[in-house]
């Protein structure tokens, strides 16, 4: 405590947060510009003598400009804690002063980077909810600091319903562990994350128009522009060269894609412990970095098991909770799921999931809830006949007419294809309610369910198109601060049921959401 | 409703579906009228220019299309404004809009972030307002309705404020 009534007046960090900038300024750098890397990489390679002495210059200068943005960065930079808020100035041409109060934190995280733990620095991050989207970081400050900080700052957001009853059981509460996951959980972990990513842009391609597969696809597409680069390669080689580079770099990746999952839930995740102590969960992990990510269970929005092709075969499951988040993050050019307002319980076996979901969603009863089913001849009419159909019969004709005429047999593939496809996931989809939780589920080899308390939702839409209309059928959309579940061809009464539970979930409780 | 499983009485539900629209003023049709002429007008008279540089009268086709396109949207438009519908309840907003795709948004008034009351030029002109509803989680505005008196407006904002401890913006 004592150390954090001393931030009354404004601090600078240490030193060492000029690290940290030029890191996450490299990486900022590395992921924008993948696809100007490619080139620039392939410009060199066959470039002459002097271009590439030019370019060596251009690299060079440009990291000096982030060294010198780094250490202004870190010497415009000030912080202090001002009553019941934390308050923030930085910028370096543009000057910005953010003020945030402890109320209004979702989450607070330590992290011991490896380039601070000899120095026993650490570095503070404060994600916030509301409008505008904004996180503080405190990079590098003494590690003592940063733990008392966040003492003071939970011990301030009590939940207002809890109150005073928690103060005397912190006393009682010693932090008790709810799980540790060995070296072997964490490397089952990484081979199931990205694992439906491959997967997905395989058959996001051709299917599943609102899945999230075809926004990691998009977003794949538009880093890594392989026109360009094939443009370059093509410069001193033949097309031929291009296509067999493009096939190998391919493979390499697929090859590359689980080794290097696995490294990084190794990095992230290792020696991962899972406490609680009264009603805040605390999250230790990480290799060379140390992780301490803490989380108030009022503050968790959903609760998603995910298990996806891989995890099935480990018989394994992991648990994202999610908290709010300021704005969706794939609006911000981010992978879907950033890890700022997920909380990762990984590779879970089916007993420590339902025991970790009672203890993250209290009075759930997963159970009971019995799952009811999408439409089933109006989402394969839809997707099938309105969204595979047409664009597949206009290539067959165009390819039966330039060509030949033995391209036909492309209809009934991509038919029986998508049929089979739809069928997985027309049985994985489905809803419930049990008791005051909602639940969600879809999927495709594996699946995805999520659980979120009725009271916790913010807004429900309800659509109907002409054609649905007239079947009784709707899309109901569920909206939770820290996402969004679309339920596509839902029985009207079903869609109208649902809401005005969650509806009368919300009303009749003065409990607060955040 | 066999996805339900709880213990209370789904027949004691407040039910949504029986809720009685509020049409919106009868000012908002007049903008919107106002509006579509503002854009159709001055597409119409440049349709005229063909036949009057050329003096072909075959090209009179060009503004008699136009007129013909310009009235079916301003039908359209017109019938969509009167689909529209709010209703302000005890405890919630909800908001219908849509011709052919229908949709209904509903918040519950805990769960408001802020509102925010604001208007055009040409909404000003009309006494009219518009009312944005913000929550948690979206980066957008969750709900917006236009074509409400801006009398009606604040009265909404103002009743919906007494009910939450909301913020709010002009």
């Amino acid at each position: 405590m004592n150390s954090a009534d001393s931030l009354l007046n404004w601090q600078r960090t240490s030193a060492i947060a000029v690290v940290f900038y030029l890191l996450r300024a490299a990486r900022r750098f590395v992921t924008d510009g993948l696809p100007a890397m490619a080139v620039i990489l392939a410009t060199y390679a066959s470039a002459g003598e002097s271009t590439r002495a030019l370019m060596a210059t251009g690299v060079i200068a440009a990291m000096g400009i982030g060294i010198i943005v780094s250490i202004l960065a870190w010497l415009r930079f000030r912080y202090c804690i001002a009553g019941d808020r934390v308050l923030v100035r930085s910028g370096i041409l543009h000057r910005e002063e953010l003020s945030v109060e402890f109320n209004r934190i979702q989450n607070i995280s330590i992290r011991e980077p490896f380039y601070m733990r000899p120095f026993s620095l650490a570095l503070l991050s404060i994600d916030t909810a509301g409008s505008g989207k904004k996180e503080i970081v405190l990079g590098g400050i003494r590690e003592s600091v940063a733990r008392s900080l966040r003492e003071t700052i939970l011990s301030k957001t009590r939940h207002p319903e809890v109150g005073e009853k928690t103060n005397e059981q912190v006393d009682e509460d010693a932090p008790s562990l709810l799980l540790s996951r060995s070296s072997k959980d964490i490397v089952i972990y990484g081979l199931t994350i990205n694992f439906i990513l491959w997967f997905l842009i395989a058959v996001g391609a051709v299917f599943g128009a609102q899945d999230l597969s075809e926004k990691i696809f998009q977003w794949l597409a538009s880093r890594i522009q392989l026109e360009q680069v094939l443009a370059v390669v093509q410069g001193d080689g033949s097309v031929f060269t291009g296509i067999l580079i493009m096939i190998g770099g391919l493979l390499l990746l697929l090859l590359l894609l689980p080794t290097i999952s696995v490294i990084g839930a190794l990095f992230r995740h290792y020696g991962y412990r899972l406490s609680v102590e009264g009603e805040t969960y605390r999250k230790n992990s990480g290799l060379l970095t140390r992780h301490d990510e803490s989380l108030k269970r009022h503050k968790i929005q959903a609760v998603i098991w995910k298990q996806n092709f891989m995890a099935r075969v480990f018989r394994r499951t992991n648990i994202h909770l999610r908290m709010a988040s300021a704005g969706s993050a794939y609006e911000s050019g981010q992978l879907p799921t950033g890890p700022k307002t997920t909380f990762i319980v990984p590779a879970l076996n089916d007993g420590q999931v339902s025991e970790l979901s009672a203890e993250f969603l209290p009075g759930c009863d997963a159970e009971s809830a019995v799952y009811s089913r999408i439409d089933r001849r109006r989402f394969f009419k839809v997707i099938l006949g309105f969204q595979v159909l047409p664009p597949t019969l206009l290539v067959t004709i165009l390819l039966m007419l330039v060509a030949s005429w033995k391209f036909v047999v492309i209809l009934p593939l991509a038919v029986t294809f998508t049929w089979a496809l739809l069928e997985r996931r027309w049985r994985k989809m489905g809803y419930a309610v049990a008791g005051d939780h909602g639940f969600i589920r879809h999927g495709l080899v594996g699946s995805e369910t999520t659980v979120f308390p009725l009271f916790k939702v913010q807004r429900v839409d309800i659509r109907q198109t002409p054609g649905q209309n007239r079947r009784g059928l709707a899309h109901l959309v569920i909206h939770l601060a820290s996402h969004s579940l679309k339920l596509p061809h839902v029985k009207v009464a079903d869609a109208q049921l649902f809401r005005d539970l969650a509806l009368y979930h919300v009303e009749s409780t003065n409990r607060p959401w955040y | 409703m066999s996805f339900i499983n709880l213990q209370i009485n789904v027949d004691e539900l407040p039910v949504a579906d029986l809720l009685e629209m509020e049409p919106m003023s009868a000012d908002y049709e007049r903008e919107v009228r106002t509006q579509q002429l503002i854009i159709w007008a001055p597409i119409l008279l440049v349709s005229f220019l063909p036949v009057l540089v050329s003096g072909v009268i075959y090209l009179l086709a060009i503004p008699v299309l136009v007129l013909l396109l310009a009235g079916l949207i301003f039908h359209l438009v017109i019938r969509k404004s009167r689909a529209k519908g709010i209703a302000v309840r005890e405890h919630d907003i909800a908001y219908g809009s849509g011709l052919y795709w229908r949709k209904t948004v509903m918040i519950a008034y805990n769960r408001i972030q802020h509102i925010e009351v604001s208007s055009g030029p040409l909404q000003r002109r009309f006494g009219l307002a518009s009312l944005k509803f913000f929550t948690a989680g979206g980066s957008s505005v969750d709900l917006s309705v236009d074509g409400l008196q801006r009398e009606r407006a604040r009265q909404i904002r103002a009743w919906i404020l007494a009910r939450s401890d909301t913020a709010d913006t002009e």
